[in-house]
């Protein structure tokens, strides 16, 4: 089977693309934390927010339509969330929109804030993901000092999810083609448990055999690498504007507008 | 030519004290193709994961001059180098690069060096141009090579291969094939593939239930269709 749901855009060619990794890891982690600091209740604020992770998309070619599946596919995670703020709070407010004027409960734009900075924050992620191959942003990380058993664990779980996904899809369609569909909910879930346990097994000894495929080409517990990164005076100019952007979206949008 | 591998009354047990191995002994030359075949649970795989000191044995086990033991196994290790029945369990790396550096670089070759050698063995195996692969974006036979890339990376004088030609298609197999008939290291080729057997190695050992039941040319033993029957290959 052929995978390539995570960085299926990433080996392309812009100026997104050419940047270095760490450059965009450090934009998005920026990004990330300038996001979650604004205030639970800002709605309007955020609007500014939009223009990096569409503008990386655009500039990337990482198509919306990809994007926004990838947002859909997790939005179920952060829905209860959404769904508990919305009767949490019951004090109403009344805001405009340019013409139009409408009440909304507090609890309503907790709902809403949540719900923006979702996506906003998922958005970003994908167009990281979306114009650098996972390779780079693993030795970024390593080159920003993240920890390197992490990193490796991080690289081993990218490389291994296909290989699980694979033996989980196979399992699935013998299970079907033993008449698995038309069984009882009963007998399903039983079936359920039993490859549930039996993905278990195979990935311990899936890690068993890496482990013993590492040590027969000498690896000794130190995770070595090739450097392949360069900081060049793009990456520095794209920080500062990152950094700029960043600055006003925070400080000076709110107070202006 | 003299020995590279010699194994002396080699005995290798499991956990549950199931015998893998009941006084196997061989010996390989420098740049000899040799053949282990058997049937299933007749002991090859357990051969060789013990020849790279992944397995706790009796009995002696010489690479290279270099008695096998716990402390010395990082250095036969770097002497022989082994390809898995399954492919994914040796492409553990981001990309095919990583991949084949990542054996040079736990050598203690400098990042410029690994990469060179690394690019070497890849253009060896047949896939220049695919360095910046991932493991799952590589086809079935790729992923042989690239297998065997990881080990030739990192310039050893024996090639344990383990069933090198399961699950691959008549092109591949020939291209495999054609890779490793041009290779000069010594191999100890574990497999059930008997035309594989004939195409590229002068000498088989059968093994059965942990023990040598013949060894000598592969043409012999191969022809000996009773001998052959006898152990479940033919």
């Amino acid at each position: 089977m052929h995978h390539s749901h995570i960085d299926r855009f990433a080996q392309g060619h812009s100026v997104i693309h050419a940047l270095d990794a760490r450059t965009k890891l450090l934009a998005v982690l920026a990004y990330a934390a300038v996001l979650i600091s604004y205030d639970r209740h800002a709605l309007w604020t955020l609007a500014p927010m939009c223009v990096m992770p569409l503008g990386m998309l655009w500039l990337g070619r990482v198509p919306l339509w990809f994007a926004l599946r990838r947002v859909a596919a997790l939005s179920p995670m952060i829905l209860i969330a959404c769904l508990l703020s919305i009767f949490a709070e019951s004090q109403r407010y009344r805001l405009g929109l340019g013409p139009w004027q409408f009440t909304l409960s507090s609890g309503q734009i907790v709902a809403i804030n949540i719900a923006a900075k979702f996506v906003l924050a998922l958005l970003a992620l994908t167009a990281l993901t979306g114009t650098t191959p996972f390779s780079q942003l693993l030795q970024a990380m390593r080159r920003l000092c993240m920890p390197r058993l992490l990193v490796m664990q991080l690289g081993l779980v990218y490389r291994y999810l296909f290989v699980l996904i694979d033996q989980a899809m196979r399992l699935r369609r013998c299970r079907d083609l033993r008449a698995g569909q038309s069984a009882p909910l009963g007998r399903k879930l039983a079936a359920a448990g039993s490859m549930a346990g039996s993905l278990l097994v195979r990935t311990i000894d899936r890690g068993q055999r890496v482990d013993m495929a590492m040590r027969a080409r000498l690896f000794d517990g130190a995770p070595r690498s090739l450097a392949t990164l360069r900081f060049t005076w793009a990456d520095a100019a794209a920080l500062a504007a990152a950094a700029i952007y960043l600055v006003f979206c925070r400080l000076i949008y709110p107070r202006v507008f | 030519m003299s020995d590279l591998l010699t194994i002396c009354d080699l005995h290798v047990s499991y956990h549950d004290g199931t015998a893998a191995l009941r006084g196997l002994s061989l010996a390989v030359a420098a740049g000899e193709k040799v053949a282990l075949i058997g049937p299933n649970g007749a002991g090859k795989t357990s051969l060789l994961l013990t020849i790279m000191g992944a397995l706790p044995f009796a009995g002696s086990i010489t690479v290279d001059g270099i008695d096998l033991t716990r402390g010395s196994a990082p250095r036969t290790r770097s002497r022989c180098g082994m390809t898995f029945q399954d492919s994914d369990d040796q492409l553990f790396m981001p990309t095919l690069l990583d991949d084949v550096a990542f054996g040079p670089l736990n050598q203690g070759l400098d990042p410029t060096a690994a990469r060179k050698q690394a690019l070497q063995a890849i253009v060896a195996v047949g896939l220049a141009g695919l360095d910046s692969r991932s493991g799952h974006h590589l086809s079935g036979g790729q992923k042989r090579r690239a297998a065997l890339a990881t080990v030739l990376s990192m310039q050893v004088k024996l090639l344990l291969l383990d069933e090198p030609g399961s699950s691959l298609d008549a092109r591949s197999l020939r291209h495999l094939a054609d890779l490793l008939a041009a290779r000069s290291e010594a191999m100890l080729l574990a497999t059930h593939d008997l035309p594989l057997v004939r195409r590229l190695c002068s000498r088989a050992i059968l093994i059965d239930d942990g023990r040598t039941i013949a060894d000598g040319s592969a043409s012999a033993i191969l022809d000996d269709h009773d001998l052959l029957m006898r152990h479940g290959l033919a």
